[in-house]
């Protein structure tokens, strides 16, 4: 009996040896993506590498780099340089200082972190503007005196100011007085900024303590020949400065500033007849870290959910669900046959070819996946700017957004898809799928800002709706 | 010959799958797959005909893979930073590639500060931690410390360079015991300082392939200091060394995965096995081994197994002349087919065909290779398309 069992056991042994050895191997790379991303959750990079924790996190308004927005509206200078949203500021985030750090230039250091919409940084003028809580005095003029047109909470006068623009960040006191350079990083195609403020000096070493701190961020346009690096705003927009949608608002007193952390409209409180010039208020930032609540994300998911299951519907009520994959395939194959410019049918014979990938096993998966981005990317081509795109992209989109990320790195395509159909879109209900679908392709590819930013227009829809 | 038949065309299936399939059929794609079906197809009928005699076709790959490896490595961080130098921006911005080098560095700090001291990405990447990780938990389950000998891209460089002379003009064997101590105990202190520091102290200090992937710029004394570190442990352990005494003196040294490995070998499927009657005690495999895991006083014990550094390159079954070293299951003990203690042979040809099949030295092999076909095929296929590139724009 003793014998029979350790038999058992032995076989069931050399079993799992032959598996793993012949299988095992082949199958955990197959699958390692859905063990890799289990395992990321779990694991973090020591926050001395990564900038400190994150102590605050502001999302600003997406397209409002406008000035004061609806108030008044300034646009770019003409100069080509200046690309659609690269002065528009989405994320702010102040991070907790960090001490003792390793392989960093500076061991001590505090990072704040700007992210906007997008590139280039060099044609952005940038002030932060630091008030601590640990700090007495600090200054309501801007550094500039008349350059930024602005002046500050008297309740929260500021102590720092970080001046930010041709790849590098100053940093300055209450008194206009230079203290020290910080670390400049421009990431991610020059829309992510990091600066690292090192906390060698003994007035900076005084936020080391501080419970809270205040900040205002301005971003203007630069320009090496203006005061403070602001580039002024005019009645009308040239290459060497901004200019007024409507001149006839023109005004001196209007900040040439594009976007600041927070609500624009602060920027149009000027006074033409007392001559005060636009008061800001500051952002609050804590700074030490909290524990990210449970509650959001679980909201954010039934929120996800809630959209993915009204666009379901409305999907099932409008197509017909009788025929089987290789029907559909035979179907539209001979459909491009007859006319291989039929970018729709290029499109769904496409789509069809990954459904049956779906349905197959891994090899020949993978083989017709690859084969359907043929037929899907030829199709996205021919359809652009023309009638059915939105269908052609939501069918590369959809495609792009089930494949394993880790096997064929299609996310970063299906996010871009989803956001064209919204351009392309008045329907309220097809764009806020289309925002959860891209919130969902962004964090596949990593892209956490524009994942948030997604689904924060994803919300703002179904309230439009509502 | 069957079995050889029948594994090589497993194999040749696991090659068109992840090297061929997954590149869309590219030209150096197919080239690289038919280079390994030709490896794996030479060794195992090699190693059927007599056993031992295929380890020189894994020293071919192991080789090829690490100048493969480091080509496409530099490539990938010209194209990212522009130079093999860590940027200021690519550590804070932790897009390091983790290496496996730096897993036992990192293992005992995310135990008490529940954080990777290392700045890498999480996931995401092939040189990602989760990555890595989870690599090293199923070569730990499968292989062991075979990945030292098959799979390692950096261990290639010293197989290459340790076969390069045809007599050792510094014989090791009387300090292998000296050796190993000195590996656990150089292990033990960059465990212990790495934890103390929160920083990788190898990667940072003593890791000689940084000569030949990336490392930081000589911009203060300790990084001149450290430079002429690495680059003296390259020269010396990595090429000097391997070619005067044909050992891979870094690999039984200094790397701190290697003592890892050993350490975690246990838990592996396989293991290496001395038969104390067949051994005359001529001491070959001991001259031989390439990781000091065999001493004099493991044959004049018959302790019926080599020392924990074993990697199981098979080097020692390749020249033992009684054929007393073979792989074995781990946990085997007494087992045999009948459970009656005695050896059976199957009677009919398909049974000793599955007999031939599910050997240990088979299934070890078959893991092995796969795993470094799957890990080596994107960088040698870049590596290649990099040279072809460079050959014919030359033209």
């Amino acid at each position: 009996m003793n014998m029979t069992i350790k038999k058992i056991r032995y076989s069931w042994k050399v079993f799992a040896a032959v598996f793993s050895c012949f299988f095992g191997i082949s199958l955990f790379f197959i699958f390692s993506s859905v063990p890799q991303q289990f395992i990321g959750n779990f694991l973090h990079v020591d926050p001395s590498y990564t900038g400190g924790l994150v102590c605050s996190d502001f999302i600003d308004a997406i397209d409002d780099d406008k000035g004061a927005g609806g108030l008044l509206e300034i646009r770019y200078p003409l100069n080509k340089t200046f690309e659609e949203g690269c002065l528009d500021l989405v994320r702010y985030t102040v991070h907790q200082p960090v001490t003792n750090a390793r392989w960093q230039q500076s061991s001590e250091y505090w990072q704040l972190s700007l992210e906007y919409k997008s590139g280039p940084a060099s044609v952005r003028n940038i002030l932060i503007y630091i008030d601590s809580d640990n700090i007495e005095d600090g200054s309501t003029q801007p550094l500039f005196d008349s350059a930024e047109k602005v002046i500050f909470d008297d309740a929260h006068p500021w102590d720092f100011a970080l001046w930010i623009c041709d790849g590098q960040g100053k940093l300055y006191d209450s008194k206009g007085d230079f203290i020290c350079n910080t670390e400049y990083y421009s990431l991610n195609n020059e829309t992510k900024i990091n600066i690292r403020i090192p906390l060698r000096d003994k007035k900076v070493q005084k936020l080391l303590g501080s419970g809270k701190t205040w900040h205002y961020v301005l971003t203007g346009a630069y320009s090496q020949f203006d005061r403070g690096g602001f580039m002024p705003v005019e009645k009308k927009s040239a290459m060497a400065h901004g200019g007024m949608k409507n001149s006839k608002e023109y005004n001196a007193l209007i900040p040439p500033l594009y976007d600041i952390a927070g609500s624009n409209d602060s920027l149009a409180s000027w006074n033409r007849d007392t001559f005060e010039k636009a008061k800001l208020s500051p952002l609050e930032a804590k700074m030490t870290a909290g524990k990210k609540s449970k509650s959001e994300k679980e909201k954010n998911e039934a929120f996800i959910n809630q959209v993915k299951e009204e666009y379901a519907k409305s999907q099932k009520t409008s197509l017909p669900q009788d025929k089987s994959t290789d029907e559909n395939l035979t179907f539209y194959k001979e459909k491009i046959t007859s006319n291989p410019e039929d970018y729709v049918s290029l499109a769904y014979y496409g789509s069809y070819l990954a459904v049956k990938g779906g349905e197959s096993s891994v090899m020949t998966a993978v083989a017709l996946v690859n084969e359907s981005y043929t037929y899907l990317d030829k199709a996205a081509q021919l359809a652009a700017g023309k009638e059915g795109e939105i269908e052609v992209l939501m069918n590369r989109a959809s495609v792009s957004a089930s494949v394993p990320e880790q096997v064929f790195g299609k996310s970063a395509v299906g996010a871009e898809d989803f956001m064209r159909i919204v351009s392309l879109t008045d329907d309220a209900s097809l764009k806020a799928y289309c925002y959860v679908m891209a919130y969902e392709c962004y964090l596949k590819c990593g892209k956490e800002t524009q994942a948030i930013l997604a689904l924060q227009e994803a919300q703002k829809m179904v309230q439009l709706k509502e | 010959m069957i079995s050889s038949i029948i594994l090589s065309a497993m194999m040749a299936f696991i090659i068109f799958f992840f090297v061929i399939l997954m590149n869309n059929f590219a030209p150096a794609a197919v080239l690289y797959g038919l280079f390994l079906l030709f490896l794996f197809v030479r060794m195992t009928f090699a190693e059927n005909k007599k056993s031992g005699s295929g380890v020189i076709y894994r020293r071919i790959f192991q080789t090829v893979f690490a100048v493969g490896f480091c080509i496409a490595f530099i490539s990938d961080l010209y194209d990212e930073r522009g130079s093999m130098a860590i940027t200021s921006q690519a550590m804070s911005n932790s897009e390091l590639p983790f290496c496996h080098i730096a897993i036992p560095q990192v293992l005992v700090p995310l135990l008490v500060t529940k954080n990777i001291i290392f700045p890498a990405r999480i996931s995401g990447h092939y040189a990602s931690v989760a990555s890595m990780i989870l690599i090293w938990l199923v070569c730990t389950l499968t292989v062991g410390r075979g990945w030292c000998s098959w799979i390692c891209f950096y261990g290639g460089w010293e197989e290459g360079f340790s076969h390069v002379a045809k007599k050792p003009r510094l014989k090791l064997l009387p300090r292998n015991k000296e050796l190993r101590e000195f590996h656990f105990g150089f292990f033990f202190f960059i465990i212990l300082a790495s934890l103390c520091e929160l920083a990788c102290i190898y990667c940072e200090w003593f890791c000689p392939f940084k000569l030949v992937t990336e490392f930081s710029p000589v911009n203060s004394i300790p990084s001149l200091i450290a430079t002429v570190m690495f680059i003296g442990l390259f020269l010396g352990l990595v090429v000097v060394l391997p070619i005067l005494t044909k050992k891979r003196t870094q690999c039984s040294s200094l790397c701190p995965f290697g003592a890892f490995a050993s350490l975690t070998d246990r838990f592996s499927i396989f293991q290496m096995k001395i038969d104390t009657e067949k051994c005359s005690g001529c001491m070959k495999c001991a001259s031989t081994c390439p990781f000091s895991a065999i001493d004099i006083k493991t044959i004049q014990e018959k302790k019926g197994h080599p020392e924990i550094t074993c990697a199981k390159c098979g080097e020692c079954v390749s020249v033992c002349p009684n054929k007393a070293i073979s792989y074995e299951f781990r946990f085997k003990k007494n087992m045999t087919a009948c459970g009656c203690g005695h050896n059976s042979k199957p009677k009919t040809a398909a049974g000793r065909v599955i007999q031939q099949l599910l050997h240990p030295a088979s299934l070890f092999r078959f893991a092995a290779f796969s795993f470094a076909v799957i890990m080596s095929s994107d960088f040698m296929i870049k590596s290649l398309n990099l040279i072809a590139g460079f050959f014919g724009g030359s033209k």
